[in-house]
C-alpha cells in the first residue's frame, strides 16, 4: 500500500514552488503546516507578514488587535480594504487571509495585547511576531517571548526608516538587551505624529514573515544578534552587531522580570484619567450604575454621525443644540454626559448646571476610554 | 568622519542626515555634534550627562556598550551612527 502523502493534493499544487525549493520541500511544508504563529498587531507590519505566512502555509495564525479599520489606516495596512473601515481588524484580517489561504487555521484575537492575557495568548504558538505600534506593547511582547521561551521576529518603522531583528533566541540577545528603557514620552514622534512612507512596513514585514519562515524550516542565518537598518531614502541597509546583555533585567543572567510587568507605567505612557470636568466619573463607576440599574439618564453630546459609529444607548443631544433642548431632559434624574474623548461633555456639564441641572457628571475619558477599559466590542474612532 | 543623523532626530540638525566631525573618542565627537547641534543634547544625553539608554551608539557596526562606551577610539574612516528606538508598526 503506498503511504499516505503528507500533504493534500490541493497542498501540493499551491505549494508546488514550494515543494520544488530543496531548502522546503515537502517535509518543510509539512513543517509549516504544523507551524503556529501569532502577530501582534494587524497594521502596517502585521498586514504582510499575515498576507505572506498565510500565503506560504504556515498552519495556524493567531491575530491580535483591538483597533478599528480607519481611512488613515488604508495608505500601508493592506491587509484591509476601503469597505473595512469601521470594523474590528481581526474581522477585517481574517477575511483576508481565507481568501489568500482558506487551508490555514486564523485564530482572531479582538482584543488588546496586555500584561493579563499576553502569557496565556502566546503560550499558544511557535513564534510572535512583533508588529505592534508602541513602546509599551513591544517591551510586552519583548518579555513574553523571553518568558515563554518563544523567537521574536521583530520589526519598526518610522518615517524613511526601519528596524529588523530577532529576538530572544537561546544565547541571542532581546529587545532589552538592546535597548534597555524607553524614551520619555514625547521624545520620538510615533507615525500617527510623525507619519510614515506608506511601503516601508511592506519591506520591514516582509523581512519579519522571512525570519518567521526560515525559524520554521531551521534553514539559514538568522537575523539573531543583528540589527538591520533600512533607510528608504538612501535604499540602504545597515547591519549592526546586537550582543546578549548578561545583566539584562529579563533575559539576563539573573533576571528581575518574571513575569509582565505594568508597561504603561515603565514607558511613562500618559493616563487618560487626567481631570476634565470636577464632576468626572470614571468608566468603572458608570459600569457599576448600569450594573445596578441605577435610575440615571446617559446623555450623549456627540454628532448623530458618531452616534452611529457606536454608542452607549444615550439620549443624544448635540452639544450645539443642548442650551435649547434642556427641557428634554428629566430634572429629577441623575445625568452621567459623554462624547467621544471627554471635552464636550465636559463643556455640557457645566453648561447643564449653569442651567440649575444638580446632578450632572461627566464620563471621564468618553466613549474611546469606555471602550478601551469597559467594552471592548464599542467602535473607537 | 561621519556622525549619521537618523530621521527621529533630523529635527535637530536642519534636516541634514549626517554631521561631520574630527574626533579622535567617540565622547569627543559627541561633544562636538550637541555643541554644534545643541537641540540634540536632550535626545542624546540625560540630566546627568549621561548617554540616554533609547539611543545607541554604533560605531561601524559594534555597539560602543561592546567596545569602550564612550572612551572607544576612533579613526578617520570610522562611521558612527545613532540609533534611537522607534516603535511604528
Amino acid at each position: 500500500m503506498a503511504e499516505k502523502s503528507l500533504l493534500a493534493r490541493e497542498e501540493t499544487a499551491r505549494y508546488a514552488r514550494h515543494l520544488t525549493l530543496p531548502e522546503v520541500g515537502t517535509d518543510g511544508q509539512v513543517k509549516l503546516k504544523s507551524a503556529s504563529v501569532l502577530i501582534v498587531g494587524t497594521g502596517g507590519l502585521g498586514s504582510p507578514v499575515s498576507l505572506y505566512l498565510a500565503a506560504a502555509g504556515v498552519g495556524r495564525l493567531g491575530i491580535v488587535d483591538f483597533d478599528r479599520v480607519e481611512y488613515s489606516n488604508l495608505q500601508r495596512q493592506i491587509i484591509h480594504g476601503s469597505d473595512d473601515v469601521g470594523r474590528p481588524k481581526v474581522q477585517s484580517a481574517a477575511e483576508s487571509i481565507r481568501r489568500v489561504n482558506p487551508l490555514i487555521q486564523v485564530d482572531q484575537h479582538d482584543e488588546a495585547f496586555t500584561s493579563s492575557n499576553a502569557m496565556r495568548i502566546g503560550a499558544e504558538y511557535d513564534i510572535i511576531i512583533d508588529g505592534t505600534d508602541n513602546f509599551a506593547t513591544r517591551y510586552l511582547v519583548n518579555d513574553v517571548c523571553v518568558l515563554l521561551g518563544k523567537p521574536n521576529c521583530y520589526g519598526s518603522i518610522f518615517r524613511f526608516e526601519g528596524q529588523a531583528s530577532v529576538f530572544g533566541l537561546p544565547g541571542g540577545p532581546c529587545y532589552r538587551c538592546l535597548y534597555p528603557k524607553p524614551p520619555d514620552p514625547g521624545m520620538i514622534p510615533n507615525c500617527a505624529e510623525g507619519g510614515v512612507l506608506g511601503i516601508l512596513p511592506g519591506i520591514v514585514g516582509t523581512i519579519q514573515a522571512t525570519e518567521a519562515i526560515k525559524l520554521i524550516l531551521g534553514i539559514g542565518e538568522s537575523l539573531s544578534g543583528r540589527l538591520l537598518l533600512l533607510d528608504a531614502l538612501e535604499m540602504k541597509f545597515r547591519e549592526l552587531k546586537v550582543s546578549r546583555d548578561p545583566k539584562c533585567p529579563v533575559c539576563g543572567d539573573q533576571p528581575t522580570i518574571t513575569a509582565p510587568i505594568d508597561y504603561d507605567q515603565f514607558c511613562g505612557t500618559p493616563k487618560q484619567d487626567t481631570s476634565q470636568s470636577p464632576w468626572d466619573i470614571e468608566p468603572t463607576e458608570l459600569k457599576r450604575r448600569m450594573d445596578a440599574d441605577e435610575p440615571m439618564t446617559i446623555l450623549d453630546v456627540r454628532q448623530q454621525h458618531e452616534y452611529q459609529i457606536c454608542n452607549l444607548g444615550g439620549t443624544l443631544i448635540p452639544l450645539d443644540e443642548l442650551p435649547t433642548r434642556t427641557d428634554e431632559l428629566d430634572r429629577s434624574l441623575p445625568i452621567v454626559v459623554h462624547c467621544k474623548m471627554g471635552l464636550r461633555s465636559a463643556k455640557a456639564v457645566q453648561l447643564l448646571r449653569d442651567a440649575g441641572f444638580t446632578d450632572v457628571s461627566n464620563l471621564n475619558g468618553g466613549i474611546n476610554r469606555w471602550s478601551k477599559q469597559i467594552d471592548a466590542t464599542v467602535p473607537t474612532y | 568622519m561621519k556622525v549619521i543623523i537618523p530621521t527621529a532626530l533630523r529635527k535637530h540638525t536642519d534636516g541634514q542626515n549626517h554631521l561631520c566631525v574630527t574626533a579622535t573618542t567617540v565622547e569627543d565627537a559627541l561633544k562636538q555634534v550637541v555643541t554644534t547641534h545643541p537641540e540634540l543634547r536632550s535626545s542624546l544625553f540625560d540630566d546627568r550627562e549621561q548617554l540616554v539608554s533609547f539611543v545607541n551608539v554604533f560605531v561601524n557596526d559594534r555597539n560602543i556598550r561592546d567596545l569602550e562606551n564612550e572612551a572607544t577610539p576612533l579613526t578617520e574612516s570610522d562611521e558612527i551612527l545613532l540609533v534611537p528606538a522607534i516603535a511604528g508598526g
